[in-house]
């Protein structure tokens, strides 16, 4: 007997080890298309889920042990920024109820992801103890992997050879167990041998022969209509980006997921912008890229870089070190910069792009561009005085010579397609202000006070003829930087003032910095969230000046200096921004998620392999998580249902006739017992009793009878029949 | 329940002489119960004599057995009116038939003639002899027994002759073990002879009284009307059950629920008793004998198509 049961346990266990690595098959691709970390965690998830299983543990006990180590698993991947972790849940939860999936913490995510985990193997423990089948589980996996590695860049030859060869072991194992219980073979090892031998001969021997044989070699072209899908699924699909630094603007929109993967970290006195550069030519769609020629300007360390942004004093001068996590190729500068002092690497010469400003390092005489990883500048803030600010008007744009014809055409340009509207709004807002640094805060104002708001999903692109623009500001009002600044520049282009679109980074989160710093110095680490864009407006007799439209930034306000005359009190305008500020700060108490700074990162789509584009995975693993509640639920209905079926007819007390017409019904429907016309209640009930190996079924009938056949009977009592109607219905569980 | 204990008594008494028929002793009791006879159909040395006499025992009735034979007359058993010169008048010697419990054995051997006379005292329960009727006293039980038909020289009852009795069953041959213990039982003195009476013939009429008690659903009256028309609709019969056997079943399945313990009659009351009650008072037509069936697979299929009333607990 305990052999019996050696040998039975034994074979549930091999069965068990092939499902985990079948399971395996499934995490692998998932894990790696959507840069999910803790593999062996996950996996040892995935075992605890199948011994529990495997060894029979009570189902409080199990569900404790899982719901502990889900618990953990949490606690354990809890991020700083997340706040406290009931916080952090309660806010994933409306997140999750309000759609704003994006918006859930990782901890949250991957709780739901083990639940479906959880849920799934439920569901092959099913397939493979009670149908014992798993066909269906191996075609999906096939299913599964086939369209992962068609339609993503996972490969999956490896996987699918592995997933068939479990999979036919499985299917022909439970095939064995069944075959052998329908034909009532005794189960000994001889005869399991004799079945089975046969079994690892026929898919080892298959297997060899497969790996032998000469292959053709697969089609480099796929077949167009597919080709054509999974060209469509790459590009055409809403797709969520995942945010990062990108020098391709050709296309903007699209939603994106927040990703707070280190790019680079700062050594300075304050939170500085760092900018990348700034681009000046709009199509309708996004920001082309300078086609022309690209003037440089080239300039070694310790020498003054000519940058468009006029710097502050020379009193002011301060040093910063970056040290990059990330490599770019181009370097990341703070407003302001005034030299290179060093880098990692020595005798690099670099040059600044006159019309971007972007900074690239070069190295030898063919000027090949390196990727520094650590580098220093010499910067001053710069200072704007509000009353040359003040003093600036539009007629002094034609005038002025701080800025060239062809900069001041380059930054003026408005694609003919932009809708008449946006300028009409542009004029609107701004006609009441003066200055044109007056008009260009209007503009950032308007976007505060007028209904936008900041999100980074549901955004979308622009569909036909829309305009980028257009749908932003008329349509959607919902979006993140580059609908802000974008729109910003088109709406001050559109009345006559040059502006031009600044793409880097915003000044990221102080940290705690294990060097020693000097005197003031913080160390500030940014991440992909920091990517940003803004706009930077060129100020007559004053120059370019950099401003914030996007919602929820802090932006630049330190930058203007009141020329203080004694004991003057503060303007109207002051006071308007201190208050201003107060709000923004009480806003970024509240979210402190949304107001990240983000950047949407899209991808190029011929550079497959360079950056991390992930399809909207949570969604459609929320989706399969409720179809495979669905089909656990429709799976184990009996069980609830029945529970749920006894709760309600205790509560409700039924006479006798009807508790016994319910349980006929369900005798006949799970049982298959049905009373013939000629029998009578106690010779079916004899029957029920006999196949159902129970006494009740006669029990109940008698009371029923006596309740039918005896005029005299009085009604009998539910608490009379309730017990043995329980025991009658639970065995109706199919 | 009183009733069911008495009963229960008298059918552990039978079993003590006769071994493995016990459904034939409670058949044979609820027919008394319900005032009616019954027709044994059996080869002879079964023991059906036996198992009359310890009913009759175990009642502490009068028993009484009239051996048929082809030159029986009426008189030999209803009785007769002698002439006594002494007194000058005549005088009435009854018969054998004047008894509580009547085993009437080979019924079929005798002329119709007799057949009759016995058969009209079953049914009125008296005798009528050169014009004066005498009552037969309660309680008043015929268990006939007769050859079956294929046997040469005998008379086969009248249909219509064997609608008064309420039950027709067959003893049948004990199974081996059955009859090892038969022998063993007879190597002995009879028990026969010790078997003592268990209730009285007052507790009998009693019981009788008491069957009538006994409740009938109006479902169920419905279903025994639905088998006796069924039987009269079936294709097999030639002429099916009358009201007068619907009368029976009803009484039958009254007698069979006391003799069960309970004070309602049930559908499993009613079928058990159905082909007891019908096969003997059914004509087949003489094309169905063709195809090996008898009035009891008739009846079974009868009692196979007539739904049985569940009243509100139909599943539907």
């Amino acid at each position: 007997m305990e052999n019996k049961d050696l040998l039975k346990w034994s074979k549930l266990l091999f069965l068990y080890i092939l499902i985990f690595f079948m399971l395996r098959e499934w995490l692998l691709p998932v894990m790696e298309l959507t840069n999910t970390g803790h593999y062996d965690l996950l996996m040892l998830f995935i075992v605890i889920c199948l011994v529990t299983n495997i060894a029979h543990v009570h189902t409080g006990i199990s569900v404790g042990i899982k719901g502990a180590y889900i618990i953990w698993f949490m606690l354990y991947i809890q991020k700083p920024q997340d706040g406290p972790f009931i916080q952090s849940i309660t806010e994933s939860m409306r997140a999750l109820v309000t759609g704003n999936w994006i918006d859930m913490s990782d901890g949250f995510k991957t709780m739901l992801f083990l639940i479906l985990l959880w849920m799934t193997i439920y569901l092959i423990h099913h397939w493979l103890t009670i149908r014992r089948s798993i066909l269906f589980f191996f075609i999906l996996t096939v299913l599964f992997l086939a369209l992962i590695d068609t339609f993503t860049k996972y490969n999956a030859d490896a996987s699918i050879i592995r997933t068939m060869i479990l999979g036919l072991l499985l299917t022909g194992l439970l095939f064995t167990e069944r075959l052998m219980s329908e034909n009532k073979m005794k189960q000994t090892i001889g005869n399991y041998l004799k079945l089975l031998v046969p079994l690892f001969l026929l898919i080892g021997v298959s297997a060899a022969f497969a790996y032998a044989m000469p292959k053709q070699k697969a089609a480099t072209n796929l077949p167009e209509p597919i080709e054509n899908l999974v060209k469509w699924t790459n590009a055409n699909i809403n797709t969520v980006g995942k945010i990062g630094y990108v020098e391709n603007d050709d296309q903007l929109g699209g939603d994106f997921e927040r990703d707070s993967t280190p790019v680079f970290q700062y050594t300075a006195k304050e939170p500085q912008y760092m900018r990348v550069e700034s681009k000046s030519s709009y199509t309708g769609r996004g920001w082309k890229n300078a086609q022309n020629e690209i003037l440089v300007s080239t300039f070694d360390y310790g020498e003054a870089i000519k940058t468009s942004i006029p710097g502050g004093k020379k009193k002011n001068e301060l040093d910063m070190r970056v040290k990059m996590d990330k490599k770019y190729s181009f370097l990341v500068q703070p407003y302001g910069v005034k030299e290179i002092l060093r880098s990692n690497e020595k005798n690099n010469q670099f040059y600044i792009e006159i019309d971007s400003g972007k900074i690239r390092a070069t190295k030898g005489k063919d000027r090949k561009v390196v990727d520094l990883l650590s580098y220093e500048y010499v910067y001053t803030k710069p200072i704007y005085k509000q009353k040359e600010l003040d003093a600036s008007r539009m007629q002094m744009i034609a005038k002025d010579t701080g800025i060239t014809p062809k900069e001041k055409k380059e930054n003026l340009q408005v694609p003919a397609t932009l809708p008449k509207r946006v300028r009409d709004l542009a004029t609107d807002i701004t006609k009441d202000e003066k200055s044109v640094y007056d008009k260009a805060n209007a503009v950032v104002d308007y976007f505060k006070t007028s209904g936008y708001r900041y999100s980074n999903i549901n955004v979308g692109y622009p569909t036909g003829d829309e305009d980028y623009v257009d749908r932003f500001l008329f349509d959607t009002k919902v979006g993140y930087c580059d609908n802000f600044s974008t729109s910003m520049v088109m709406m001050m282009r559109s009345i006559g003032v040059p502006t031009r679109w600044v793409k880097g980074f915003s000044p990221g989160d102080k940290t705690a910095s294990t060097e020693v710093l000097k005197d003031g110095m913080s160390q500030y680490s940014v991440t992909n969230n920091n990517a940003h864009s803004w706009v930077e407006v060129y100020i007559p007799e004053v120059g370019w000046m950099p401003f914030e439209p996007t919602i929820g930034f802090e932006g630049f306000d330190e930058q203007v200096e009141e020329e203080t005359t004694q004991n003057e009190a503060p303007t109207k305008k002051e006071e308007k921004k201190q208050e201003e500020q107060k709000k923004q700060e009480e806003q970024k108490k509240e979210q402190p998620k949304k107001e990240q700074e983000m950047k949407k990162e899209q991808q190029p789509k011929e550079q497959k392999a360079t950056t991390t584009n992930t399809n909207n995975w949570l969604p459609i693993a929320f989706g399969i998580g409720v179809i495979v509640l669905a089909i656990v639920l429709f799976f184990t209905r009996h069980r609830w249902y029945v529970n749920l079926f006894i709760w309600y007819y205790n509560q409700k007390k039924p006479p006798i006739e009807q508790a016994y017409r319910v349980l006929l019904r369900r005798l006949a429907r799970h049982n298959l017992l049905v009373r013939e016309d000629g029998e009578t209640l106690a010779t079916f009930a004899k029957r029920v009793d006999q196949q159902l190996r129970t006494e009740d079924m006669s029990k109940l009938t008698n009371l029923m009878e006596r309740r039918l056949y005896d005029p005299n009977a009085d009604s009998a009592r539910w608490d009379e029949f309730k017990e043995c109607w329980k025991n009658l219905i639970n065995e109706t569980r199919g | 329940m009183e009733a069911q204990h008495k009963l229960q008594a008298v059918i552990e008494n039978i079993e003590k002489v006769m071994i493995g028929k016990k459904h034939i002793a409670e058949l044979s009791l609820v027919s008394l119960l319900a005032k009616g006879h019954v027709l044994l159909e059996d080869v002879p040395g079964v023991g059906k004599t036996v198992m009359v006499r310890a009913l009759a025992k175990s009642l502490s009735a009068e028993f009484k057995r009239i051996q048929f034979t082809p030159d029986l007359l009426p008189s030999d058993v209803v009785g007769v009116s002698i002439y006594n010169p002494k007194e000058m008048e005549f005088h009435f010697r009854p018969g054998p038939i004047m008894g509580n419990i009547v085993l009437a054995d080979e019924i079929n051997r005798t002329s119709p003639k007799t057949q009759s006379a016995l058969l009209e005292a079953m049914e009125e329960a008296s005798v009528t002899i050169d014009g004066e009727t005498v009552d037969i006293g309660q309680p008043f039980f015929v268990m006939a027994t007769q050859n079956p038909v294929e046997y040469e020289g005998t008379y086969p009852l009248p249909e219509a002759q064997l609608d008064r009795f309420l039950l027709k069953m067959k003893m049948g041959y004990p199974t081996k073990m059955e009859e090892i213990e038969v022998l063993r039982r007879a190597e002995g003195e009879s028990p026969l002879k010790n078997l003592q009476a268990v209730i009285t013939i007052e507790e009998l009429i009693g019981l009788q009284k008491q069957v009538d008690k006994v409740a009938v659903s109006e479902l169920l009256k419905e279903y025994i009307v639905s088998i006796a028309q069924a039987t009269r609709e079936h294709t097999a019969i030639y002429l099916g059950a009358s009201p007068r056997a619907s009368i029976a079943l009803m009484k039958a399945s009254q007698a069979y629920a006391l003799l069960k313990g309970r004070n309602y009659v049930t559908p499993d009351d009613v079928q058990y008793l159905a082909p007891f009650v019908f096969s003997h008072r059914l004509l087949l037509k003489p094309e169905i004998r063709y195809e090996n069936l008898t009035a009891e697979d008739i009846v079974a299929r009868v009692l196979a198509s007539v739904p049985v009333p569940v009243g509100k607990t139909e599943a539907r």
